[in-house]
């Protein structure tokens, strides 16, 4: 049977409203009273959008930015999410998720710096010769051995996401266990190799540690090629 | 509720009501469309819809004048003429008498202007108020106008503009420039009878009228149905003024979501086509336009009728062979 | 943000950190310990990040065994 949707659904005209619409201050049986807080980054209003469909979400929230101020938006549908995100980061405001048990909070605030990019300053290349990093232990500092794991694994990881990237990574002592198949910093040296950055680890070490057949990424070299490309690179970053 | 989900509910419903013990009903077993139609004599068939909706704008008149405009619609989506209509109300007890008053004179003038008559109705208690019609209409049965004919090499016509629905959701949260409100909200309350008489005078392939499930969902619709594939560029849409504005705001409605969901796989869009264009084209339209599919003489001759009449025809894709849409730029 | 794929669970400390990346490990949970994205401010420097998809699940994992964590944010 052919059979229709109708659309729209839950949006109610105001002149039309029922019960309490007249006089102002009914907000309709679904939706809670839009107010402000005191939240941890400082007062924000807080726009309850909870049960309320598309676009409602999304107007509310646009209406509490423009009374100034920072907002924190409930929801608790992706979709709701994804929209308000959607027009708070179109309309220039920065959107932080949070993930809580009873719903999706939105905090959406001006950009610390307008105008500039989330994340640090690009930094400015060298203006000539390698860089080159070199990496003689597997952790990094000293006094810890858990935490220097951990620290080197986060130092990998940023790697990925900073400038300049170094021309060389060059692998010593325990370092050459990173390079080692069961690394934990194996994809990220794999990414790095993949956007050019040349990895190479001591044959004399992987041998010490019985690693040889293990390398994972990058090449085996020698002490030679080590000792010229350290003594000719532009600058040297030791960990 | 989402289309999938409707589909769902009702897939049980399908044995109950065999075809084949029916055949005076022409539409609306095996071959669905916009309204049921029955025949009642050798030139005669009755054609049987209703719609209707939650407030869609703050004045008491427009939106019952909308919500009855968008009822019959479907009676013009099939090529028939209105005859009767009945009223469909639920209103909250404590909406002014005077609202309600309004509501139905908007709907009213609308079934008269349609050259039908408004004959009674039915009105429930509702929190939240609705309004809308339920039509009989009429037309020849071997001239009904189906949403599976369209054939490739036909051209595609839109017969109001597209983005009313999108300007009323922003309108609904003051985020609407009242410029272009009152333009749409026109658009909305026109109806398709001229539109639909000039369809069956120069004669067409295939006809649908544009509402919930918004261009493409309605495109989508015609397309399988017809087992063609339609090409519609961009650029020839035309849009009420502000649609595009409001897409670049965001402000879409759930039901734009909803039609992306259950069309999305079938539509490809030119990569250079925006996010929010892609899905203003999702957005439900309220009171549509139709969309027609007919032969390119054809077509010229129904632009040219239209022009006289003032009733536009925007020439805006066309059809080949292959399934589902695809939108380019060009 | 609204295009990444990831969540990351905001922890207390470096020992919560190692706690929970092989908790969420047991678990099935892909999950990856890296710095904190700059954009937020947390307690531990370190933090595991997981697909998005997974916040649930790795919440729930989470309170069944008792760790607190700070918070999960989208990134």
């Amino acid at each position: 049977m052919g059979h229709g949707r109708s659309e729209p659904q839950s949006c109610r005209a105001t002149e039309l409203q029922g019960a309490g619409g007249r006089d102002g201050t009914g907000r309709g049986a679904r939706g809670k009273e839009d107010g402000a807080s005191g939240d941890g980054g400082g007062m924000s209003t807080i726009v309850d959008a909870r049960g309320l469909a598309c676009p409602q979400p999304v107007i509310r929230t646009r209406k509490a930015l423009q009374a100034g101020g920072a907002v924190t938006t409930i929801v608790d549908s992706e979709i709701s999410r994804q929209n308000v995100t959607r027009m708070a980061e179109k309309a220039g405001y920065r959107v932080l998720v949070e993930r809580r048990e009873d719903g999706i909070y939105l905090d959406i605030r001006q950009p610390e710096t307008p105008g500039l990019p989330s994340g640090a300053p690009a930094a400015v290349a060298p203006a000539g010769g390698t860089l080159v990093l070199l990496v003689s232990s597997e952790t990094m500092g000293r006094g810890d051995e858990p935490l220097g794991g951990i620290l080197i694994r986060g130092f990998f990881h940023a790697l990925g996401e900073v400038q300049p990237l170094p021309d060389i990574i060059i692998f010593l002592n325990s370092g050459v266990k990173l390079a080692a198949a069961g690394s934990p910093v194996l994809d990220d040296l794999r990414a790095l190799a993949e956007r050019g950055v040349a990895i190479l680890s001591c044959g004399t070490c992987l041998g010490h540690f019985g690693l040889k057949e293990q390398c994972a990424v990058g090449e085996i070299s020698n002490m030679y090629a080590i000792a010229e490309t350290l003594l000719g690179a532009g600058k040297v970053v030791n960990l | 509720m989402a289309p999938e989900a409707l589909a769902h509910v009702l897939r049980p419903l399908h044995d109950l009501f065999r075809a084949d013990q029916f055949p005076a009903l022409l539409v609306g077993l095996e071959v669905s469309d916009d309204a049921a139609v029955y025949r009642v004599s050798g030139d005669v068939a009755v054609i049987q819809t209703l719609d209707f909706f939650t407030p869609v704008v703050d004045d008491p008149y427009d939106y019952g004048a909308i919500a009855a405009a968008n009822a019959m619609s479907d009676v013009y989506a099939m090529g028939g003429e209105v005859a009767l209509a009945l009223n469909i109300c639920g209103f909250p007890p404590s909406l002014p008498a005077e609202t309600i008053a309004e509501i139905l004179r908007g709907g009213a003038e609308r079934v008269l202007e349609a050259g039908g008559v408004l004959a009674g109705g039915h009105t429930v208690d509702d929190e939240e108020p609705k309004y809308g019609l339920s039509v009989m209409g009429l037309v020849h049965p071997d001239r009904i106008l189906i949403k599976g004919g369209a054939r490739p090499g036909d051209l595609l016509a839109l017969t109001k503009p597209l983005g009313a629905g999108l300007i009323a959701t922003a309108a609904k949260g003051d985020a609407a420039d009242p410029a272009h409100l009152l333009p749409a909200v026109a658009s909305m309350k026109r109806l398709n009878r001229e539109a639909a008489r000039l369809a069956q005078q120069v004669g067409v392939h295939a006809c649908t009228d544009i509402t919930g499930f918004a261009l493409l969902g309605h495109g989508c619709e015609m397309a399988e149905k017809s087992g063609v594939r339609l090409r519609l560029h961009l650029d020839r849409l035309p849009f009420l003024e502000g649609a595009i504005r409001y897409a670049d705001e965001w402000l879409f409605p759930a039901g734009t979501c909803r039609n992306a969901a259950c069309f999305g796989s079938q539509v490809g869009f030119a990569a250079e086509i925006s996010e929010e264009l892609r899905q203003l084209l999702f957005t439900p339209e309220t009171s549509g336009g139709l969309l027609v599919a007919a032969p390119p003489e054809r077509m010229d001759r129904l632009a040219a009728a239209g022009r006289g009449a003032g009733q536009p025809f925007w020439v805006v894709g066309e059809v080949t062979a292959g399934e589902g849409i695809e939108v380019v730029r060009e | 943000m609204s295009g990444g794929e990831y969540a990351v669970i905001l922890v207390h400390s470096t020992s919560h950190a190692m706690h929970l990346e092989k908790l969420l490990g047991r678990r099935g949970i892909p999950c990856k310990m890296i710095p904190v994205p700059r954009q937020i401010s947390s307690d531990c420097g370190v933090c595991i990040r997981i697909p998005r998809v997974h916040a649930g699940a790795a919440r729930e994992t989470v309170e069944t065994a008792g760790i607190e964590i700070q918070k999960i944010v989208d990134v």
